[in-house]
């Protein structure tokens, strides 16, 4: 035994280059191995203490039920933690600003306790509780606890404004949703909910857990909990369902260890072709050393004993080492993430420790594994030697050809041989390279192909600004507000478009007219006239109903509806005909039109052509959009020039491309990152074949070339050689590579937008 | 006759001071166009690096290797691999064959190597008397011995080089082969008019050249 080792060490200690080699594959193989295996633990783990803080611990929320809805829900065991929320008013201001009334349990549930900053919840009628946002939306700046503040607000569409006064009795942090849609609520008592909304017009939502009673799996929880719904006489359709959560609580991650097996075999499967590669090497040269250890009475056991114990001497070096940067580089990167996505995002995760012996066992014995599988083979090939056929082994001496027709000469002909002769191998090495290239081809196109520029263009469809009405279609209470009659004095007009126009340095204007649709019933409706541009690039985009094509929906005048995807829901067929009035404000039309299809989704509920709209004799001053589009030098000052334009109109959005850009590019950078990451490990496997494969390309074969030398080779020669069949494996790999890389990240791309994960 | 191949006071010595081994000292020979000479030497007697010295495979540590009057130590590297690649055919013991390429590959490769078109013809003639027809086109794991290493002096013998050069060249073959090989090297050096440097240690085979140059601990100690 003691010989078998110190042979083995011996070896280990005299064909240096292959150990060093071999130590740095089995590194960097259980550093990329620990740093999956931890990873996923920490995902794992940081999701299960997040999901509470992230999502909210309501399992479901009944939207729309009443006082006695809740009463009876509270009769039933299997919810638990019931809480109740409640729309109390909209604030009227610039932005979107509204008064919400939480319960305790209902604030418990949806973390609204972790909001509180400073001061404490309201209490009485005229107490108020919000972000600072929310305030300077409504005119307060700086705004602190027991501060006054006087705002305007109506319980729906049919109410009066009033104007209140209320005393600030706490600040709240700003949410996600919040920031994002720019959109802010604010908390107010009970009792002024009672106030402000009639008793028979109060309908809450009601936030509840299930019982630990019900029996439930990820899977089956939405359908138990509609069911549960239904039996307390609530609608399907007005139970809203905290996936995430249910999906933390009840289970253990599957998702995320799968996604981490696949990349751990990935991993497993090239680094044991490394070192595979290494070893099998460094058998050939000593392949005859090992047939004089035979001839002196070796077993075909021992031999393998040898080989195996050169191999893990090795591991025992590289493996922990390995786990031990590995944890520090995934304890690293990880915080890094975190607080990456916590610097963008407003919900804050916390940091969970890495440091757990189950990740880096698994990862120490996925190495240990990698290096087993790698030894396999020349362990096999070691046992199996014959002395004398050691004695005279070339590698090729099983090749199949044992007569070749040609009359290859030079240097060219020295090329071609070698590459024919180590075919398989050679094939071997370039699929591998070729892999681990389309892998990184892959992933690489699948960051290019996160298009936030597209994303953006789907807010913004042309240009640097776009400038659109914002108009409602029911408010009883201030009929002003309704597009009708908008348009009778429309914002944006001949008059503002030329103002524009004359704008310096604006270099393209572009308008689309919006009007009004009056169904048979009298309910109204919008639509959009689409120019030629608009309408083909809306038939590329979207999911689309009917054969639609722009010249014929101009000449018959036909309906394209604009939400295809409720097409037959709301009662529509192609082909129909629908008795409609349209409307620019002052005149109303009654006409027959066709429905002639649907396209996916547009602002408006129907679309016409351009010529289908003159038809209509409606004004020609119905617009609805303006996009503007300048050089980047220009963007500041014309934006200044715009808002400038529309100051004191009240009925205009304005919104800039770029920053739409940006808040799309915040939001795919968590998945930037982590591919980044990725593509960082498959290039340093990448590179680690290749180094290898040609490291020991030339090791094995410099008997060869010191003969070649020997007959007459210049080294000019010998390096046009080995520089061709460099460029022979470079090509290979990345024809293989592109020929299998680009379309598979293509598919992927597709695939991943299809399941909306991009 | 023409003088060759000379040395003049050819030393080759590794490492330094207790440590210095004196592989080759002042070794002073001439080779006459044509000649078949035999270096004869006990194993580590210095022969085997004389001879990569003459070849240019090897700088010596001082002295002079003339080729024709022209110092070949005085070339460029690449001019020196070329010079070998014209001038001097080698057969080694371990017969040294291009694993991946056919015999008729193998022969052809220094002329392939010069970018010169081969002279098929004489080619042709040095395999028949080689008596290797057969076998132009295997690979050489499929040869025996002795017929590797009649691929090896067929390509010695293909680039009409000045001078052969042989390292045991039966060293690795059995007593009938030897004999054999050595009588096909010794008749095609001769039917092609080419000088012939052989190192032995096998005193019977030496007996077949023209003049034998025995080598005692770097020294050549009769000519």
């Amino acid at each position: 035994m003691k010989v078998i080792t110190n042979i083995a060490l011996k070896n280990n200690r005299k064909n240096r280059t292959r150990s060093i080699l071999v130590i740095i594959s089995i590194l960097l193989t259980t550093i990329l191995l620990t740093v999956i295996s931890c990873f996923a633990y920490g995902m794992i783990k940081s999701q299960k203490v997040n999901a509470e803080a992230i999502y909210g611990s309501w399992y479901g929320a009944l939207n729309g039920v009443t006082e006695d809805d809740i009463s009876e829900i509270n009769k039933r065991g299997e919810f638990k933690n019931i809480g109740r929320a409640a729309y109390a008013a909209e604030v009227m201001s610039d932005g979107n600003l509204s008064l919400y009334f939480f319960d305790e349990t209902a604030r418990s549930l949806t973390n609204t306790d972790d909001r509180l900053k400073r001061g404490r919840f309201p209490e009485s009628a005229n107490e108020i509780a919000a972000s600072e946002e929310f305030f300077a939306v409504a005119g307060y700046d700086n705004v602190q606890t027991g501060d006054t503040v006087i705002l305007s607000s109506r319980a729906d569409l049919n109410s009066k404004y009033e104007e209140e006064e209320f005393v600030v009795c706490g600040i709240l942090a700003e949410t996600d949703t919040e920031v994002n849609t720019d959109t802010y609520s604010a908390l107010i008592s009970e009792e002024y909910l009672k106030n402000k909304v009639s008793e028979e017009n109060q309908s809450y939502i009601a936030y509840f857990q299930v019982s630990d009673s019900v029996e439930m799996t990820t899977d089956s929880a939405e359908e138990v909990i509609k069911e549960l719904a239904v039996k307390c006489g609530i609608p399907e359709d007005r139970v809203s369902i905290n996936n995430y959560y249910i999906l933390w609580q009840l289970d253990p991650g599957i998702e995320t260890i799968s996604t981490c097996a696949i990349i751990a075999i990935m991993v497993i499967v090239f680094s044991a072709v490394v070192i595979y590669n290494i070893f099998q090497i460094g058998l050939v040269q000593k392949i005859r050393e090992y047939g004089k250890l035979k001839a002196i009475g070796t077993t075909g056991r021992q031999l393998r004993k040898i080989v195996f114990r050169e191999g893990m001497s090795l591991a025992a070096v590289g493996i922990p080492l390995g786990a031990l940067l590995g944890y520090f580089i995934a304890e690293g990167t990880y915080t890094w993430l975190i607080d990456q996505s916590n610097s963008i995002n407003v919900a804050q995760y916390e940091t969970v420790s890495l440091l757990n012996i189950l990740p880096i066992s698994v990862a120490i014995l996925l190495s240990v594994l990698t290096v087993w599988l790698a030894l396999k083979k020349p362990m096999r090939i070691a046992a199996g030697i014959s002395p004398v056929e050691a004695m005279r082994y070339q590698e090729d001496i099983k090749g199949k050809h044992s007569v070749r027709k040609r009359k290859n000469t030079g240097v060219a002909g020295l090329i071609r041989a070698g590459l024919a002769q180590n075919r398989k191998r050679n094939v071997a090495t370039i699929l591998t390279m070729g892999v681990s290239c389309v892998l990184f081809i892959v992933i690489a196109n699948f960051i290019g192909n996160i298009d936030n520029e597209y994303d953006a263009r789907k807010e913004v469809e042309h240009g640097q600004f776009e400038i659109s009405l914002d108009y409602r279609l029911r408010d009883t209470a201030y009929p002003e507000n309704n597009l009708e009659n908008i348009l009778l004095d429309n914002p944006i007009n001949e008059d503002v478009i030329e103002k524009i126009k004359a704008i310096d340095g604006v270099t393209e204007v572009k308008t689309r007219k919006i009007f009004l649709v009056y169904d048979e019933n009298g309910n109204k409706q919008t639509c959009a006239v689409f120019d030629r541009e608009d309408f083909d690039n809306e038939l590329t985009q979207s999911k689309i109903l009917g054969d639609l094509d722009y010249d014929i929906a101009g000449e018959n005048g036909g309906f394209i509806y604009g939400w295809a995807n409720f097409f037959d829901e709301n009662g529509y067929s192609l082909g129909d005909t629908m008795k409609i009035a349209v409307s620019d404000g002052t005149q109303n039309v009654d006409i027959s039109v066709p429905v002639i299809g649907a396209v996916g989704s547009i602002d408006q509920d129907w679309l016409i052509t351009e010529e289908a709209y003159n038809k209509l004799g409606l004004s020609s001053e119905t617009y609805g959009y303006i996009w503007v589009d300048c050089a980047e030098k220009d963007r500041e000052r014309i934006s200044g020039e715009i808002s400038e334009l529309f100051l004191d109109e009240e009925h205009i959005d304005i919104t800039e491309y770029s920053e739409v850009l940006e808040t799309s590019r915040l939001s795919t950078r968590m998945v930037r990152l982590a591919s980044y990451a990725f593509l960082i490990i498959i290039g340093v496997i990448g590179f680690m074949n290749m180094a290898n494969t040609m490291i020991t390309s030339v090791i094995t074969r410099r008997q060869e070339y010191g003969m070649l030398q020997a007959v007459g080779m210049t080294k000019r020669q010998l390096n046009i050689m080995l520089q061709a069949e460099g460029m022979v494996f470079t090509v290979g790999t990345v024809l293989s590579a592109s020929v299998i890389g680009i379309p598979l990240g293509y598919v992927l791309f597709k695939y991943g937008k299809a399941n909306g994960f991009m | 006759m023409d003088t060759i191949l000379k040395t003049e006071n050819l030393c080759k010595y590794y490492g330094s001071g207790q440590n210095e081994v004196k592989a080759v000292q002042n070794v002073n020979l001439q080779v006459e166009n044509g000649e078949f000479v035999a270096i004869v030497g006990k194993s580590g007697s210095g022969k085997s690096t004389l001879l990569h010295m003459l070849g240019g495979l090897d700088n010596p540590t001082s002295g002079k290797v003339l080729v024709k009057n022209r110092d070949i130590f005085k070339l460029k590297e690449d001019e020196l691999a070329i010079f070998r690649r014209r001038k001097i055919g080698f057969i080694f013991q371990a017969f040294n064959l291009v694993s991946s390429l056919n015999v008729w590959e193998n022969i052809m490769l220094p002329i392939g190597l010069d970018g010169r078109k081969p002279d098929e013809e004489y080619v042709w003639d040095i395999i028949q008397t080689l008596d290797m027809q057969d076998r132009v086109y295997n690979m050489p794991n499929t040869l025996s011995g002795g017929q590797q290493q009649r691929t090896a002096i067929a390509r010695a013998l293909a680039a009409k080089p000045d001078i052969i050069l042989a390292d045991e060249p039966t060293g690795n073959l059995d007593s009938k082969i030897s004999e054999e090989v050595m009588a096909l090297l010794k008749m095609s050096a001769q039917k092609y008019g080419q000088t012939l440097v052989m190192i032995t240690h096998d005193e019977d085979i030496a007996q077949m050249a023209d003049r034998i140059i025995v080598i005692e601990d770097g020294r050549v100690v009769k000519q």
